[in-house]
């Protein structure tokens, strides 16, 4: 009986000890996964655990390392709440990738990302440094300049100059952009670096009829975002009409935005503009159910004028 | 017990012997215990129904919650989780309504508990709102709206057998973002550059009237086709209420209603401030184009367009029964649909209530009539623009649902073309899909290309705003004049701790914080993109966060635009 008694007793510690092991160790590419997965999600809290485990258990310098070291420093800078901690120790993070596996894929990133937390205030009180922004996306466009993150530094180097509202800093945005463009016309960002010129232009220097050239070229490109697109048209049309003066382009940006912005809930001022300069009104035709009444269109206010102002397309050139 | 004792309700006689243990089930208090016991194991047997019938390992069960309690949702939904169930037999779905007025809170804490439903109705709750929260709790679906939706398979389209083909070759080969009028932007959240849930209908605001009152009392059944025309019609069916010894409102108003009223004639009197409120140029005003406006004087309560809107608005509301104000939609409803007023506004969410509501007479549905051109000092006068209505009643995953997958494919088969509609038409709602057509009578709640932006848009004014609503609840009830309201509000306007200043500040704190929520996604974007998991197409969609975010210039464009207008640079402090 007390030997079935030892027997139970023994087994019962076993299987309690056991209980209390930890569980099988997870290899680094494990919990790098993991943490991915979290991370992927926009989760930034759970996975700085399991970061910082595989950070300490990779080999120094080795992909893996800077993985790890690229997560954790992700999560510790976007993790809610934002803390100057956090962010300080996403900094170091950051730094030691570029320091430590300069040719890693993640240095590139990490280099970006310093130039945006010296650019942003992250936290209370926190201050931007334009200056060391500049450097950090200068290295950028100097280290990986055949990386498409390479034309991102551009335009966000040149936005680093419109953010001061000063007219010469503009102008330096400008020219920072075209220089780039000269030797990467082809940069994914080309159209996005022209559409920018142009706000410049508009607004900054508040010369609204030179700034149609950039937009132009930009919608030439392809415009970033094809569900705002129309705002850009309505600028070039508007622009166009009463600034320019050249009617032919307004008419043809009404247009488009009766047949490529139906939905923009614009179309429709579009095609009151069209009836006023006497040009054809296209349908809504993304409406042809709607079965409530339809307002008379204006009778035009005189004909069509030809251009005034001839609109290059190809070449663009800031006003000096 | 001696031999006195009684038991309650009924005398007992005395006894020689020892009572029974038994003795003292019978009477008044052995009925109660046994009939707790009984209501006790009927909770047991239907707790144990309920958890085995949710943890029957063989049934997956999806759970979808919403706030849509109004007349015939449950029942659409319920009809097309029947076809599903049907099509899919080892899922079933359990829809849980849960009241508007608690349903924030209650999706609160069981997204904290991650006792979340799988399927949630977005809405009600910041939770469900805000940017940050999205991410932490719902499941991004971008990648999914690249594919074909299954249900949208020419199998399922024999509806539109007869229809155009591009039509049905749209529904069954094209991503499903592009299955949806909208084009899922309903769904997307642009500040998560992310779709994170399904449009299944999109909703517009109208006018319902009491077709067979008017007929009687002004002679047709023809809805007023101007602003001055129903205040004509408003004083002829008072005076029709009063020679009958009744009282019939024209309008069945309530705090709800108020606000749709004045929402819905912004735009017809303001239309004409565009060229000096619309700073950039864009085609677009946003709130703070209307304060800027207001600051630098191009727009102003003086201003004969604002007097005429405020004053209509006045006049609207005594229109309205007087206590209105006090009112919620549904007693206005009520109110309506027992003859006791003519007409009331509200969105095609409540048609179906409306039209349920109303037995004994027929319902019309009008749009909101519009003000006299001379009024708004205009020579033509157009109503606020539908084309841009975003869809709605939109359901998403939450990331702790332990079926993502069912749940994925039940909101693919609920914004299909087939089931969408089914759902709609049951609801008398309006459908998302492309294709689809609404019961006959939602015909008039199409949206309306034939109308202008919105450019008077005095909302995200904080202090400001609600001193603002305070005066103008006073206004409107007719408890000050409009030069005390004007006078009252502009006052705060010019004051440096809660006026127009405060908003400029605000909107930089708004604009920083949308700068450092693009940098986010921007991160996760890369980060998907370093590790080779990214979607098709987000390099693009990276660029287009990209120049969005290089566009705000850390919000130098707010401090260029007051430069510009005000002349003087922009206080950081009051």
């Amino acid at each position: 009986m007390s030997l079935r008694l030892n027997r139970c007793g023994s087994l019962l510690m076993v299987v309690v000890l056991g209980s209390l092991l930890p569980a099988a160790e997870q290899s680094v590419a494990e919990l790098l996964t993991k943490a991915s997965t979290g991370l992927t999600q926009f989760t930034f809290d759970w996975p700085q655990p399991l970061f910082r485990e595989a950070l300490s258990r990779a080999t120094p310098d080795s992909d893996e390392w800077a993985h790890a070291t690229f997560g954790l420093a992700t999560c510790r800078l976007y993790v809610n709440p934002v803390t100057e901690d956090g962010v300080a120790e996403a900094t170091k993070l950051f730094g030691e990738i570029l320091t430590r596996t300069p040719t890693s894929r993640f240095a590139p990133n990490a280099c970006m990302t310093l130039g945006r937390i010296a650019e942003q205030p992250d936290f209370y009180k926190d201050q931007a440094d334009l200056p060391g922004a500049r450097l950090r996306y200068q290295e950028v466009m100097a280290k990986w300049p055949d990386l498409p993150m390479a034309g991102e530094a551009a335009l966000r180097l040149a936005g680093t100059y419109a953010t001061t509202n000063t007219p010469e800093d503009a102008r330096l945005g400008i020219t920072t952009l075209q220089d780039w463009l000269k030797t990467h016309p082809a940069d994914p960002l080309a159209a996005a670096m022209y559409q920018f010129m142009g706000d410049t232009t508009y607004l900054r220097l508040a010369d609204k009829a030179g700034s149609l050239p950039f937009y132009l070229k930009a919608d030439d490109l392809g415009l970033p975002s094809k569900t705002k697109a129309w705002k850009i048209h309505w600028r070039i049309a508007q622009t166009a009409q009463y600034e320019a003066h050249d009617l032919p382009l307004a008419i043809r940006y009404y247009t488009r935005i009766c047949t490529d912005s139906q939905t923009s809930g614009k179309a429709f001022e579009a095609q009151l503009a069209l009836a006023k300069l006497g040009a054809p009104v296209p349908e809504l035709t993304a409406f042809a159910a709607y079965q409530g009444t339809r307002p008379a269109m204006p009778k035009p206010a005189a004909p069509a004028a030809p251009a005034i102002r001839a609109t290059p397309a190809t070449t663009v050139e800031a006003k000096p | 017990m001696s031999g006195e004792t009684r038991r309650i309700g009924k005398a007992v006689k005395p006894a020689n012997g020892p009572t029974p243990w038994w003795h003292g089930l019978i009477g008044i208090n052995g009925i109660g215990i046994l009939m707790l016991l009984g209501a006790f194991g009927w909770s047991m047997a239907r707790v144990m129904t309920i958890h085995h019938e949710l943890n029957d390992p063989s049934v997956i069960t999806l759970r979808i919650s919403h706030w849509q309690l109004e007349s015939g949702f449950r029942e659409a939904m319920q009809a097309v989780i029947a076809d599903y169930e049907q099509m899919h037999p080892g899922i079933r779905i359990v829809q849980m309504p849960v009241t508007e007025k608690v349903y924030a809170q209650w999706l609160n804490v069981n997204l904290i508990a991650d006792n979340a439903p799988d399927l949630v109705e977005m809405g009600q709750s910041r939770m469900a709102t805000t940017g940050d929260n999205i991410a932490k709790y719902f499941r991004p679906i971008s990648r999914e709206m690249e594919e074909i939706n299954p249900y949208n398979a020419p199998q399922y389209l024999e509806d539109l057998a007869d229809a155009d083909p591009k039509l049905r070759n749209r529904l069954s080969t094209a991503p499903w973002r592009e299955t949806v009028v909208d084009g899922m932007r309903g769904g997307y959240r642009a500040e998560l550059q992310d779709y994170f849930c399904v449009s299944t209908s999109f909703f517009t605001v109208r006018m319902f009237y009491n077709k067979d009152m008017f007929k009687e009392v002004l002679g047709s059944e023809a809805p007023p086709t101007s602003l001055n025309e129903l205040f004509m019609m408003s004083e002829k069916l008072r005076a029709y209420a009063k020679a009958k010894g009744t009282v019939i409102d024209p309008i069945a108003g309530s705090s709800y209603s108020r606000g749709l009223f004045l929402w819905k004639y912004m735009t017809p009197f303001s239309a004409s401030f565009q060229p000096v409120v619309d700073w950039d140029g864009d085609g677009e005003m946003p709130p703070i184009e209307t304060w800027a406006a207001f600051q630098h004087g191009a727009i102003g309560f003086g201003k004969p367009q604002m007097r005429a809107y405020y004053e209509s608005m006045r006049k609207l509301c005594t229109l309205f029964n007087p206590n209105f104000a006090a009112m919620d939609r549904d007693q206005a409803m009520s109110a309506f649909a027992q003859g006791q007023a003519a007409m009331i506004a509200s969105g095609s969410w409540d048609s179906a209530s409306i039209f349920t509501a109303a037995k004994h007479f027929e319902v019309g549905v009008c749009n909101f009539p519009l003000p006299d051109p001379a009024i708004v000092g205009d020579d033509v006068v157009y109503p606020d623009n539908e084309a841009s209505t975003a869809g709605g009643g939109s359901f998403g995953i939450t990331k702790s649902s332990p079926h993502q997958a069912e749940a994925l494919d039940f909101l693919r088969f609920l914004s299909s073309y087939k089931w969408d509609q089914k759902l709609n038409r049951l609801n008398g709602w309006l459908p998302v899909t492309i294709g689809a057509t609404p019961d006959k009578r939602m015909m008039p709640f199409m949206p309306n290309p034939y109308g202008v932006s919105t450019v008077y848009d005095a909302s995200n004014a904080y202090d400001l705003g609600t001193i603002m609503s305070g005066k103008l609840d006073l206004y409107l009830g007719g408890e000050i004049t409009y030069d005390e309201f004007a006078s009252g509000v502009e006052s705060v306007m010019k004051d440096p701790n809660i006026g127009i200043d405060r908003i400029w500040r605000k909107q930089l704190e708004t604009v920083s914080d949308q700068i450092r929520a693009a940098d986010k996604t921007l991160a996760v974007q890369k980060y998907r993109m370093l590790l080779g998991v990214a979607g098709t197409d987000t390099p693009a969609r990276v660029r287009e966060t990209v120049i969005d975010q290089v566009s705000q210039t850390n919000g130098a464009w707010l401090r260029l635009m007051y430069q510009q207008l005000n002349q003087r640079a922009l206080p950081e402090q009051p």
